[in-house]
């Protein structure tokens, strides 16, 4: 039976809850031998992406996109950070940030499935839009 | 009787004689030429009988053919007025289904040129409109280029996060 790398991530994850440093060492140390003797550890990105990803399940963690034509200020990250938090309910959101000059202004965020995008480009793009179509 | 015959000197033998070369005279003419003659002139009146009465015939079919020929030249007549009748029916059905056909496939064409001009006036507009919408969009973003600086641009994602909120 195939198993899936997500069922690897999980049961590392299970295994190390509550375990002490030298345990986890010892886990994680049976846990890659696993993964060499399935010819699984040429995955080892994906693998991660997994354990991450359902580390971020666990302690309900969001990480988000944002991307600006300017860095943009702590203040304003946390206004974004607490938009994120009322919509999707999770404790913690951690953003990577990206800048993008030809966005003009605005932003553009990506969390989960959701894109919000509020950059002038885009705005303009749509305006340019309406005026073909009308 | 003797006196008779002695006033006119009649001889009786004489008489008797004469009136045989008579006889024999008449019958030898009667045989020869009267009744070849009678026989003659009889076929000729009968030839020219028959003769007059085929004329009458003749002249009677030829009668008959000329009434005949007036009634098939009047049937021809007729017939031909009908034919005429008939063809100038034909002509005048071909001319209108013609003109029909005519009007029709003009109506074709204009409305195909009047959708041909309707799609190349919108292709126009489309390209016009284009045009606009970049000339819009290039001076919308040199403007904002130009104005926007990271104070505003602060203001703007903080007002568009308070909006999603």
């Amino acid at each position: 039976m195939k198993v899936s790398l997500r069922v690897y991530a999980k049961a590392l994850l299970e295994s190390i809850h509550n375990k002490s440093k030298a345990e986890i060492k010892k886990i994680i140390d049976a846990w890659l031998y696993e993964l060499q003797s399935k010819n699984l550890l040429r995955k080892k990105s994906q693998l991660l992406a997994e354990v991450q990803a359902l580390r971020d399940e666990e302690k309900q963690i969001i990480r988000a996109n944002i991307t600006s034509a300017r860095k943009l200020a702590s203040s304003t990250l946390k206004q974004a950070a607490t938009m994120i938090q009322k919509r999707t309910g999770a404790k913690e959101i951690i953003f990577q940030e990206q800048i993008e000059t030809k966005l003009g202004g605005g932003l553009i965020l990506h969390f989960n499935d959701t894109v919000l995008d509020a950059s002038l480009q885009t705005v303009t793009a749509e305006l340019a839009e309406t005026i073909s179509e009308n | 009787m003797e006196s008779l015959i002695s006033t006119f000197h009649i001889d009786l033998s004489l008489l008797i004689a004469q009136m045989i070369n008579f006889g024999v005279v008449f019958i030898v003419l009667y045989f020869l030429i009267f009744k070849p003659l009678f026989k003659t002139t009889g076929d000729r009146a009968a030839r020219i009988e028959k003769s007059l009465e085929e004329a009458k015939e003749i002249e009677e079919r030829l009668n008959k053919t000329k009434a005949e020929e007036a009634k098939l030249i009047q049937i021809a007549k007729q017939n031909a007025a009908k034919i005429i009748e008939a063809a100038d029916k034909q002509a005048e059905q071909r001319k209108n289904e013609l003109v029909e056909k005519a009007k029709e496939e003009i109506g074709t064409l204009i409305n195909r040129e009047k959708a041909k001009i309707q799609v190349e006036k919108a292709h126009a507009l489309r390209e016009i409109r284009g045009e606009v919408a970049s000339l819009i969009t290039l001076s919308w973003q040199k403007i904002l280029g130009e104005k926007m600086n990271k104070q505003t641009d602060e203001k703007l994602v903080a007002k568009v996060l308070k909006q999603l909120n």
